[in-house]
């Protein structure tokens, strides 16, 4: 047992070491690596997006930054992580509209998204579009409309999660117009385009549409959100059309609450330039994103408006949940 | 035709060459690396892809994957711990030979199967990506349900011994599987609040958990004089460490065969490669002339599922380029470099910008004669590590399969998860439950009660259960099949039962 | 105990299990009333399945045991020769499961696997210090340029060394 005293001493010495060599973290910010935790698998769900801000923020701040993955509970997980993380804004997160503005209102998710995070800038939005067959027979949401209403339960349609901002906006407005419709639930928006054009169902609402739209296989007939996007300048939206609930598909930025001013406005002032940056617009027209930055003001409003507006809407047209 | 020469000589240039070369080492190390997947080091890529002409940047993620596939089934032979899930099933009777001392045999078979399934799908990949594309789009959830039962065919080919307790330990995956969000409703399923168990248990904590810690756990069961012996001892001949001709050619049918079902599954999009290659060793088995060998180390229960999943690999392209749905992970990583490339996959790829394209299926091709050739240097290397003693291997692997398991998902619940597992497979092979089929259960259940549900949701929307299937025509043909494999594998039953009261 | 008697109360365990998960941790752990939206089968539909077919195959077990012919009690239980070594392995579960638990989160994947790694090692009968000592080092040392520096995966650290980088 000698040698377990050797290791024992050894340890020792090594601790003393290096609490010796502290780093001292004095000064301004940043004086250290960030980590941006991102809620989603590698190379899905905003990870390429966030990788493509890690890699500019690095020069601008001239800090390593580390993006880490944090995947599970429909995203709550992450988001969770970085709430109760220390407000020093070395821990920041992306965050986006499903598990800030839908998830709390089905599940016990582990954080307050009105109270816990800070919400420093948003940068991209997407369209959600209503899309059919390219041969379907309905040439507008009203020809859809006006079938659901002939055929109850007939109408088979699917979005690419159960419970995200796409199902429950269609949901919404299909109960205002008093439909019965057929929901199947599926996962991801690959199952839901290979549905959709393999004929099983007739439509479909998600958000990854652009190459089977150019090609043709699919045609888009109207957009959930509340303004129209520039790729789909033609298409209606959701509130053009009267219908309550008109969520905004966001990616953004966030940290836990109380962030010292100081990370705010550095952050204000990364994020503009980024998002003004040619690479990054040509990064985001690539990946099927519209550049809508922003700043920590106006993007903290707007997600605590459409907390609100979700949690209200759900109330008072008691979708099926 | 200028574009296919166009492209074929843009994939030959050295930055091409090179690409192909760095991505099938980096390939073959992170397959045989639980935890560490291709998908992780293409998703860390994807970023700087824009940085490289898509001809480079492409095949090497290509590479990467086609590497990851051979090099996961290395630690599945060697220490029964599957690099990937779709390595599972190589465990079955690559494991068994690797013990009788040939594991040199069983690396070379897996090494001719992956090439020769990679080849073969690539092939028909670049020659009918559009009509198979085109079948494949009219199976949905109810044909799904059909396929998913011809994959649990194998279950009823794979229970001998104690058939009850292979039941069981189905069964069991089978409710593990259920943990979870459901997956039509949405609502919460023996989670008791757990925001770790929302998206369910993950299958590598199961994975290796089931497979390779309780391994670790029964072996230090045994006397400590053999804890000195090193983990797998090769045998010296040289007819054990290789794969002779006579071999090779008496593989090519269940090759053939293999090769044809991955590539069918691989073009339908979220079926995956383990589906894949437990519906290629069913297949193997029930056409073999010795049925028997199975299990305990065959050849073609080796290369059946290996040369399946890797026709996966290629096969799930073809959705990708003919209607931009990628079908599964690997895939939806490409197109997100394609699209950063500024190619939109689809039908009006080939019509606006070919030369890329047929870059990219060259490099392909040429890809799988790379990871032949230093696949050939990576088996003895795979040899050597683990052949040191079993009281110096275990602890590595135990303390790798902590950091693998935690790196999936940052997740310290996986690794206590993967211990747990660890612990009660240990237990159930103790008692004879076969830890395979739990683990099978587990892969299956979840495709199958998702498509079931789905397509009772379907009939309710539609004019009734005939109306249904008669306005499918791929359900009522796959139907039928599953029929006629039902009757011939019933009355082979009745045959060996037959011979086995004669005797 | 005989083999026989040993599967016997193996089965009857199992069998009261499986009773205590379908009628009590089934029915509390899924709701059924809230997925009201859209038709099929209730969430409980597959679970429920999978708890009868194993209650079937228990009872088959059982009903095979009672109607065996000998009842070959001959043969010695397999445990009871290795008793020592049963311990071992258990040491090994103890040793995995209190890392897993308390030493990763206390110590951080590094110090806390270099830990885990020469426990298992000297529980494994290795003795000689150089083993004990430095291989943990070399698989934590694989491990960090693997996972940290090549992937940037960043594996748990603690706050029990301030200042440490791993």
């Amino acid at each position: 047992m000698k040698f377990i005293r050797t290791v024992f001493h050894a340890l020792i010495i090594l601790t003393v070491v290096l609490a010796l060599v502290e780093v001292a973290t004095a000064g301004n910010y940043p004086s250290k690596p960030i980590t941006i935790v991102v809620p989603y698998a590698p190379g899905g769900g905003g990870d390429a997006f966030t990788r493509a801000i890690a890699l500019q923020a690095q020069e601008i701040l001239g800090a390593k930054i580390f993006v880490e993955n944090r995947m599970g509970g429909g995203a709550t997980i992450g988001v969770g992580t970085v709430a109760r993380a220390r407000a020093d804004g070395y821990t920041l997160g992306f965050v986006s509209s499903s598990p800030v503005v839908a998830a709390p209102n089905f599940f016990n998710v582990p954080y307050d998204p009105a109270k816990d995070l800070t919400y420093l800038s948003r940068f991209i939005i997407s369209a959600a579009p209503v899309l059919v067959r390219g041969d379907s027979k309905f040439q507008s949401f009203r020809d859809l409309i006006v079938y659901a209403k002939a055929n109850p339960g007939k109408l088979l349609w699917s979005t690419a999660g159960i419970n995200g901002a796409p199902h429950i906006a269609t949901e919404a407005a299909f109960t205002q117009e008093g439909i019965k419709s057929a929901f199947l639930p599926m996962q991801g928006s690959t199952e839901v385009l290979a549905a959709l054009l393999g004929g099983t169902i007739a439509m479909g609402v998600m958000s990854d549409y652009a190459g089977p739209l150019a090609a043709g296989d699919v045609r888009a007939l109207a957009d959930i959100g509340s303004e129209r996007v520039p790729d789909l300048a033609e298409i209606p939206t959701y509130r053009e059309m009267g219908y309550a609930l008109t969520p905004t598909i966001f990616f953004g930025l966030a940290g836990p609450a109380g962030l010292p001013a100081e990370v705010i406005s550095t952050w204000d002032h990364t994020m503009r330039t980024i998002t003004a940056s040619a690479a990054f617009i040509e990064v985001a027209k690539r990946l099927n994103g519209n550049v809508a930055y922003l700043d920590h003001k106006a993007f903290q409003a707007m997600v605590l408006d459409e907390i609100g507006t979700m949690r209200e809407t759900l109330q008072s047209l008691e979708v099926p949940k | 035709m200028e574009a296919i020469l166009e492209g074929i000589s843009l994939s030959l240039s050295a930055s091409a060459l090179t690409g192909i070369m760095v991505g099938i080492i980096l390939g073959q190390l992170l397959g045989s690396i639980p935890g560490l997947t291709a998908a992780m080091a293409v998703a860390l890529l994807v970023p700087f892809s824009f940085y490289f002409d898509p001809w480079v940047g492409i095949p090497m993620m290509l590479a990467m994957f086609k590497g990851s596939l051979f090099g996961s089934s290395m630690p599945a032979i060697l220490l029964r711990t599957p690099g990937t899930p779709a390595a599972a099933a190589t465990v079955i009777d690559g494991n068994p030979l690797a013990k009788s001392g040939k594991g040199g045999k069983a690396m070379h078979t897996v090494l001719y199967a992956s090439v020769f399934g990679d080849a073969f799908s690539d092939i028909c990949l670049i020659l009918g990506a559009g009509m198979l594309a085109s079948i494949a789009i009219r199976f949905g959830p109810s044909e799904y349900v059909v396929l998913i039962l011809f994959a649990l065919m194998s279950l009823v080919s794979l229970n001998h011994g104690s058939s009850w307790k292979g039941i069981i330990s189905i069964l069991l995956g089978m409710l593990i599987s259920c943990i979870g969000l459901d997956p039509i409703t949405g609502t919460e399923r023996l989670t008791f609040g757990n925001l770790e168990l929302f998206e369910g248990i993950g299958l590598i904590p199961m994975l290796i958990g089931f497979l390779a810690i309780s391994e670790v756990f029964s072996q230090l069961e045994q006397p400590i004089r053999n804890l000195g012996e090193k983990a797998i001892t090769f045998s010296k001949r040289r007819e054990d460490n290789r794969l002779s001709g006579t071999e090779r050619r008496a593989l090519l049918p269940t090759l053939l065969r293999s090769s044809a079902i991955g590539t069918v599954t691989g073009a339908l999009p979220g079926l995956g490669s383990t589906v894949a290659a437990f519906i290629a060793y069913n297949e193997a088995r029930r056409t073999a002339k010795n049925p028997k060998e199975f299990g305990h180390g065959s050849l073609h229960g080796i290369a059946a599922p290996e040369a399946a999943n890797n026709a996966v690999s290629g096969a799930n392209l073809i959705p990708l380029l003919a209607f931009g749905i990628p079908g599964d992970v690997a895939a939806a990583l490409i197109l997100g470099a394609l699209l950063i490339q500024g190619i939109v996959p689809g039908p009006l790829a080939f019509r606006d910008n070919p030369v890329p394209i047929y870059a990219i299926f060259s490099a392909m091709l040429l890809a799988n004669i790379v990871n032949y050739v230093i696949g050939l240097g990576f088996i003895p290397l795979a040899k050597k590590m683990v052949s040191v003693p079993k009281r110096l291997l275990f602890p590595a692997v135990l303390v790798f399969a902590s950091a693998g398991a935690y790196a999936m998902r940052g997740s310290l619940f996986d690794v206590q998860l993967m211990f747990g597992f660890g612990v009660m497979g240990w237990l159930m092979s103790k008692f004879q439950f076969p830890t395979v089929l739990l683990v099978i259960g587990f892969i299956l259940a979840p495709i199958l009660e998702r498509s079931a549900r789905q397509t009772l949701i379907i009939v309710s929307a539609s004019d009734g259960w005939f109306a249904f299937v008669t306005s499918r025509p791929v359900l009522m043909i796959l139907l039928a099949i599953l029929a006629i494999l039902t009757v011939i594998i019933i009355r082979q039953r009745m045959v060996m039962s037959r011979y086995v009261s004669a005797q | 105990m005989s083999e026989r008697t040993r599967e016997l109360l193996l089965i009857g365990g199992l069998i009261a299990g499986t009773l205590g998960l379908g009628f009590g941790l089934i029915p509390a752990g899924i709701e059924e009333g809230f997925g009201s939206r859209g038709a099929g089968l209730s969430p409980r539909a597959m679970p429920q399945v999978a708890v009868a077919g194993i209650l079937l195959a228990l009872t088959f077990g059982l009903l095979q045991m009672i109607l065996a012919k000998s009842p070959n009690d001959a043969t010695p239980a397999t445990g009871d020769k290795s008793g020592d070594h049963l311990l071992r392995a258990a040491g090994a579960v103890l040793i995995c499961l209190l890392f897993a638990y308390i030493g990763f989160n206390a110590f951080g994947f590094y110090l806390g696997g270099v830990a885990m790694a020469a426990a298992l090692t000297l529980l494994l009968g290795e003795r000689k210090v150089l083993y004990v000592l430095l291989l943990p080092i070399l698989i934590l040392a694989v491990i960090y340029g693997l996972f940290e520096l090549g992937f940037q995966i960043k594996l748990p650290k603690s706050d029990f060394i301030p200042g440490l980088p791993i």
